[in-house]
């Protein structure tokens, strides 16, 4: 019930709001809370609890315990007593079969009891096992609190960085204290704002001083020098039966309910404290007009039996010593815990206190400070029993997970005896609160019951974040790298099927690949490789630093010739291949996969730094655009546009030259991945669209990488990572020709010790006997068993067959072996193939 | 009221450390207190102490995801992890307590051509082995999981998935109580807050270890320390090629019933599935780095739930409760090390990376086999700790690197 | 190797010419210089002891440099609040190295005032520049 205006009051009563709850239209003012405006309307019980369904009120109107959890607008488990109101939301109860006042499943609480024991469900419903899922399907259904909505609710989501030399978090007095003692750029933030604060909650103090803090619909990542925690301390329930009556309340849920937001909370109360936040909740209550019929103060006073009995869930009256006194709110006060979590997460140590009954935050990481009641500056409350007796209503030590006194009794008896044993059986701790109202009372029992002490019990581990905190938030912003060729958007003008390869986005094709395959062996056609990773290595020592990278040779490369290498670890594995061009007797370009460039050319930094040599290793895969031009008519198509002599006598197959194309200066490699006559045209990012529009003008077709797997496949090309794993090296993967004599090389020992135990596995190429194309990844088959795998297959048009290549045992990998290969539950025949499936000779290469 | 369950005490509170036993297990999580279990069940070996520094299951058996799955990539693997999942089936009826084994089906997603060539590879080999794993595309995927984006507004657009209907996940401490209590019953002790700090050798061979809570000899050592692997097999002079990271993971709220098969994405580095609890329950891939420290990063969270909603939009607002890590001791190969090793008697399960969890019942069965028997089982010989010196790798990189 | 340069006579085609409401300085001549940089014309910006890049016209004269203008795409933009949404970088520190964006490399540096100018790889900056006009809605924009 609103009463009368307030001195102090937060709400502005000319600025009302209207929501909706569960049909009914409710009113309340700028500065309520939904929570605060239901409260006002009447509306008493909040939510029904986890496991009995038992009703449940306002408690702590901070934001911290599950109790007025509902879902708003699609959104579930939000917090009413924080959550401001505004026109139009739809609030709705959860968990509930029914309504909030007549909730079927609180069955459960009357005669669930003795069925459902602590850990009940890891005694039963084990046989018969084939009824476990339906049994599990009802636990499900009625587990878990809200629902989640149809659709998101595609808020908008930022991270902003921030850099600060100290950051005070929470911005009660000790905080504000502290900011305003602070020197340099100080940021002061609060879960609540106000006296300059920023408005957001630390979600947890991490490596190099990162603090994130949620703002709502920002998230600030806050690097701060240093770290002051203000969070002061946590208004700890008493462990009594009846404690979780809805009218049951913490100081503060009185403070709020009746200073912020002038309600009455009720006609009469009693308060049970262990400090002074009790008699101020008193005195509070009596300002708006509740009469306030017992206090009891646990200071100076000695009670043994504390119990709250109600009817329907609602408080009616509170028992102590024997002493019956009505009442419809009850005020508990079981003095304050200090907020350290942060502080313990940062890496702090908590150490018990017995005096004053309280876990107190010691040696403190180098940068984070604490101050105030977080810090352990709270005195004057008394120490409150593990739990007071009085009536057999429920005693619960965590009220989000329904553990009352008598669950964590039994999980002692049955031998979960330390306090992490203790959580994880009876899951105490582990709801939504987060411990914040548990944890302290876990452990008092357990030290009770244990008849040892609370430092000897200890605490559990603190476990960011320090609040919960929306997937969105965490998001942020959706984006992903993506990188795009110099020629992207030719292609997609071209109407291209794109598709990723690694972060790049690359032209799949750009009609009908086996059309595109025809226009390369028959005329002309396009492709672009501005992807391949580019590398410029030059220096008096570049020709050494390579012969010592590949096992191939590449010191007696001449100038202006092109070599084919591969790189493999030094456990003699392969990792990346690619061309190695000599433009000049101390400058060598070199060409990586589309994915190496990255790894290839660290490892070359790497290498060359180990080794001493002087050589530059750049990496110039961005700066420039690459294609190739292939097909009979490539040579034909490139002198139109070129003044340079590219006849087969002054440009040869494996020749590196220099020449310009349609006015752009390119580097012109005559190599021949595709089976064709073929020239790579490397030029200036920035005029390679330039290139592209001549190259293709002059009647080259694009061709995309679907066409180009097939061609490269009728020459048996291998491609690194797709025919090859992790574990492939060069003699099983069919190129010994690569590895040459020589004193050193990467991976020597280990392409040594394959040579002398024989490899257990060889890549070889294969024909299907049949039609039947089978998928790469298909087995290889002996007897039913898996004795080797399909890596890359296609129909060849030009081959006239179904080709692949596969991994098989070094015994069936000889010319003509016969294999069987699985395709849908049927083994199917094909011949090893060793030599590629065009061209063979290669003379098309070199024409 | 009173209750209709008995109280009855799980396991018997922790007694005086004998001088001497039959066989020392070091390391109270899943893995140890199998080998403990099984060794007095199968094979009549009781003489059993499992020592545990801290509380069982404390360390990754008390903190992983719990995805229980066979669908591997090698034919060593996938029979191994199947004959594992097959024993995970009957478990709860021979410890009588109920893990919580629910086989809602598991779906490894691919977002690329590539990605969907590993998925049938793993799919063919699975098929031969008999496990149920096939290659599915959306249609299909739509079906099984409604919820799941499958819009072409996601950036790595879903191509297909590697369905396997018996994947499922378990209670994680259930399976530590379970195993605990069985061999407690069987007659083994268990000794928790109980640290070896050394291992004594005498000729090439085990034959005691040093606690904090005095000297204990024994026939035969078993070291089941998953991310103090390292450590633990130096005390025995043994080197182990693993490198220790850490793996983190976190829940949310509990909701409502919205998920219920396991979804896996290795492009987005993430899986996500729920629990009985209504919590989701969702990891990523290990750090890179190597640590023996459990402290999370923040990082962690912001791409997880990120690449999370990238499968769920709908989860925009729900909220993330809790975060935590675990060690992870991760071999070259990505399988793990099991078996001998050059010291006699003194046997290993590590390399178990972020998938040792599913295994517990293999690895108890052919460990126990092992010590009581002298033989190595045939299902574990390929992952002798000697195939490093041998080159003989097994590699599941495609299978086990992020999924779990 | 000329052909490592932007022909004369041939459009500058920028990565950025897509995006609209990006100021674009793509175009600006680009070296990276090995070894040492000094006395050399031109804005020269230290990447590490024994690396540079020099933004002018004309091509520096030193013995190893490498022509970057195609593979940095180059734009500027207005505002520290901007900028604090895209990088975690200090902004009174720069011009700098690092990451923007959760991992794309840039070259920060600033113009003056609240105005900073960003090198991110040629084959990014279609992303970044989108990502940063996103960003820039945020606040309102
Ligand atoms: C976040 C996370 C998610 C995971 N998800 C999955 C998953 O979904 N599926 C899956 O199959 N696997 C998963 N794993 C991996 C899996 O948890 C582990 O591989 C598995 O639990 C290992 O079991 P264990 O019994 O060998 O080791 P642990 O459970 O780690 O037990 C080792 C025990 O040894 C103790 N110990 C260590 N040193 C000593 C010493 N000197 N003396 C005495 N005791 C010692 C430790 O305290 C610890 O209790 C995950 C791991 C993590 C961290
Ligand atoms: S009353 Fe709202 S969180 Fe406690």
């Amino acid at each position: 019930m609103r009463i009368a205006p307030q001195p102090g009051e937060r709400i502005d009563r000319r600025k009302p709001f209207t929501f909706e709850y569960d049909g009914a239209k409710i009113t309340g003012f700028e500065g309520d809370t939904i929570g605060s405006a239901l409260y006002a309307a009447g509306r008493r019980v909040f939510s029904r609890s986890f496991k009995y369904h038992r009703p449940r009120g306002l408690l702590c109107c901070s934001g911290d315990c599950p109790n007025c959890m509902m879902t708003v607008d699609g959104v579930p488990n939000v917090r009413l007593c924080v959550e401001p109101v505004r026109d139009g939301a739809v609030v709705r109860a959860q968990n509930v079969l029914g309504s909030l006042d007549r909730d079927l499943l609180s069955i459960t609480d009357k005669i669930g009891g003795p069925f459902t024991p602590v850990g009940f469900y890891y005694r039963t419903m084990i046989r018969p096992r084939r009824l476990w899922p339906l049994y599990e399907k009802f636990l499900r259904n009625v587990a878990g609190l809200g629902k989640i909505g149809e659709n998101g609710t595609h808020r908008r989501y930022d991270t902003e960085h921030r850099r600060v030399d100290v950051l005070v978090i929470g911005g009660g007095r000790a905080g504000r204290e502290a900011a305003a003692r602070a020197e340099g750029d100080v940021l002061l933030v609060d879960e609540h704002g106000g006296g300059g604060a920023l408005k957001g909650r630390a979600l947890g103090i991490y490596e190099g001083g990162l603090v994130p803090v949620d703002a709502g619909d920002v998230l600030y990542r806050f690097r701060a020098e240093r770290i002051v925690v203000a969070t002061g301390g946590i208004e700890q329930p008493l462990v009594f039966p009846g404690n979780d009556l809805v009218g049951v309340m913490l100081p503060n849920g009185v403070r709020r309910l009746t200073r912020d937001w002038s309600i009455k909370p009720g006609e009469r109360a009693v308060v049970v404290t262990a400090d002074d936040a009790g008699l101020e909740a008193a005195g509070d209550l009596r300002a708006v007009g509740t009469e306030v019929a017992r206090v009891v103060d646990l200071r100076s006073e000695r009670i043994v039996q504390l119990a709250a009995v109600g009817k329907r869930g609602r408080l009616s009256a509170v028992l102590v010593d024997g002493e019956a006194v009505d009442c419809d709110v009850l005020v508990m006060s079981g003095g304050r815990q200090p907020a350290y979590s942060l502080l313990a997460q940062a890496g702090a140590r908590v150490e018990y206190e017995p005096r004053r009954g309280i876990f107190v935050p010691t040696e403190l990481p180098e940068n984070v400070e604490a101050v105030g009641s977080a810090a352990g500056d709270l005195e004057g409350a008394a120490v409150p029993a593990a739990s007071y007796d009085g009536g057999d209503g429920k005693c619960f030590v965590c009220i989000c997970e329904d553990v009352t006194e008598k669950d964590v009794k039994r999980a002692l008896a049955e031998g979960f005896d330390s306090i992490e044993l203790a959580k994880r059986y009876t899951t105490a701790t582990m709801g939504p609160c987060q411990g914040r109202l548990c944890h302290l009372q876990s452990i008092r029992m357990l030290a009770r019951e244990t008849e040892t002490d609370e430092a000897a019990i200890g605490t559990t581990t603190a476990r960011p974040p320090w609040g919960p905190v929306e997937l969105g938030l965490l998001a942020g912003r959706h984006y992903e790298a993506m990188k795009r060729s110099p020629l992207h958007f030719r292609h997609e003008e071209a109407g291209a099927t794109m598709m990723w390869t690694g972060a790049w986005r690359r032209p799949f094709a750009y009609g009908d690949p086996a059309a595109e395959v025809r226009a390369v062996h028959e005329s002309l056609g396009v492709i672009d490789v501005s992807t391949l990773g580019k590398i410029i290595v030059e220096g008096p020592d570049a020709a050494e630093l390579l012969e010592r990278l590949y096992p191939n040779r590449f010191a007696d490369l001449a100038v202006g010739r092109i070599r084919y290498g591969v790189l493999t670890t030094d456990g003699g594995r392969i990792m990346d291949d690619g061309t190695v061009a000599r433009l000049g007797d101390d400058l060598f370009y070199v060409t990586t996969t589309s994915t190496g460039s990255e790894s290839v050319c660290e490892w070359f930094e790497w290498w060359n730094a180990v080794w001493g040599y002087d050589a530059e290793i750049v990496n110039v895969t961005g700066a420039l655009a690459a294609v190739n031009l292939a097909g009979p008519q490539a040579r034909e198509a490139l002198g139109a546009l070129t003044d340079a002599d590219v006849s087969n006598d002054a440009l040869k197959y494996l020749d590196a030259k220099e020449i310009t194309v349609a006015g752009v200066p390119c580097l012109a490699l005559r190599i021949g991945f595709v089976g064709e006559l073929g020239y790579e045209l490397h030029c200036a990012a920035s005029a390679g669209e330039h290139l592209w529009d001549a190259l293709v003008a002059r009647g080259a077709v694009p061709f995309g990488l679907e066409p180009q797997r097939v061609l490269r496949l009728e020459k048996a090309h291998v491609i690194v990572g797709q025919d090859t794993d992790s574990e492939s090296n060069l003699l099983s993967a069919g190129m010994p020709w690569i590895v040459k004599e020589k004193p050193d090389f990467v991976g020597k020992w280990a392409v040594e010790l394959v040579e002398e135990r024989g490899i257990r596995e060889r890549l070889v190429g294969f024909t299907m006997d049949g039609g039947l194309l089978p998928p790469e990844g298909a087995q290889v088959v002996e007897n039913g068993k898996s004795t080797g795998r399909v890596t890359s297959s296609r129909v060849s048009e030009q081959v006239g067959k179904v080709i692949g290549l596969a991994w098989v045992r070094p015994e069936r990998a000889d010319d003509g072996t016969r294999l069987s290969i699985r395709i849908a539950g049927a083994d199917h025949p094909a011949t090893v193939t060793l030599a590629p499936f065009y061209d063979a000779e290669g003379a098309k290469l070199r024409s | 009221m009173k209750d209709i369950f008995r109280v009855s005490r799980m396991w018997r509170p922790r007694g005086e450390l004998k001088k001497r036993y039959d066989v020392v297990v070091i390391g109270g999580g899943s893995h140890g207190l199998a080998t403990a279990y099984y060794l007095a069940k199968n094979h009549g070996v009781k003489d059993v102490a499992v020592l545990e520094k801290s509380y069982i299951g404390s360390g990754a058996s008390g903190r992983n995801t719990t995805i229980i799955r066979s669908n591997y990539r090698t034919p060593e693997g996938a029979a191994f992890y199947s004959r594992s999942v097959k024993l995970y089936e009957q478990l709860s009826a021979d410890l009588d307590f109920n893990l919580m084994f629910s086989q809602h089906g598991h779906l490894t997603l691919a977002h690329s051509e590539r990605a969907m060539v590993t998925m049938q590879e793993r799919a063919e080999v699975n098929q031969l082995l008999g496990i149920d794993s096939r290659v599915v595309y959306p249609e299909e995927i739509a079906r099984l999981c409604p919820q799941i984006n499958l819009g072409p507004r996601q950036t790595w657009p879903i191509q297909g998935a590697l369905y396997h209907a018996p994947g499922g996940i378990i209670r994680h401490d259930a399976v530590v109580w379970g195993l605990a209590r069985g061999a407690d019953r069987a007659g083994v002790e268990i000794h928790p807050y109980t640290e070896v700090t050394g291992i004594e050798r005498t000729s090439g061979r085990a034959t005691a270890v040093e606690t904090n809570r005095g000297r204990v000899e024994a026939d035969v050592v078993v070291s089941a320390v998953a991310g103090w692997s390292t450590l633990v097999c130096g005390l025995a002079g043994v080197r182990l090629p693993i490198t220790t990271h850490i793996l983190q993971a976190f829940v949310t709220e509990p909701v409502k019933p919205f998920l219920d098969v396991i979804i896996v994405s290795a492009q987005m580095h993430v899986y996500v599935s729920q629990t009985d609890r209504g919590e989701f329950l969702i990891g990523a891939e290990i750090e890179p780095y190597t640590t023996y420290k459990s402290i999370g990063t923040f990082p962690f969270l912001e791409y997880s739930a990120r690449h999370t909603l990238e499968l769920f939009p709908q989860l925009e607002r729900l909220r993330v409760l809790r975060t935590w890590t675990g060690l992870c001791d991760l071999s070259p190969d990505y399988s793990p090390i099991l078996g001998r090793t050059e010291v006699e008697n003194f046997h290993v399960s590590a390399g178990w990376g972020t998938y040792g969890f599913k295994a517990a019942p293999i690895v108890g069965t052919t460990l126990a086999k092992l010590v009581a028997t002298g033989e190595t089982p045939d299902l574990i010989a390929p992952f002798a700790l000697e195939r490093f010196h041998t080159d003989e790798l097994v590699s599941e990189l495609a299978a086990a690197a992020v999924s779990h | 190797m000329r052909f490592m340069s932007h022909p004369e006579g041939v459009e500058f085609a920028s990565p950025l010419r897509h995006v609209d409401g990006i100021d674009d300085v793509s175009h600006l001549g680009k070296w990276e210089i090995r070894g040492d940089a000094h006395g050399l014309d031109g804005e020269v910006i230290r990447i590490s002891p024994d690396r540079a890049l020099v933004v002018g016209d004309r091509r520096p004269d030193a013995p190893r440099v490498y022509d970057m203008t195609a593979a940095l795409a180059a734009f500027e933009v207005e505002g520290e609040d901007l900028m604090r949404r895209l990088t975690e970088l200090d902004l009174d520190e720069l011009p700098a190295i690092g990451s923007i964006l959760r991992g794309t490399p840039a070259l920060i540096e600033r113009r003056g005032g609240e105005r900073f100018r960003l090198y991110v790889p040629q084959e990014l900056g279609h992303y970044v520049a989108e990502t940063v006009v996103d960003l820039a809605k945020g606040l309102g924009r």
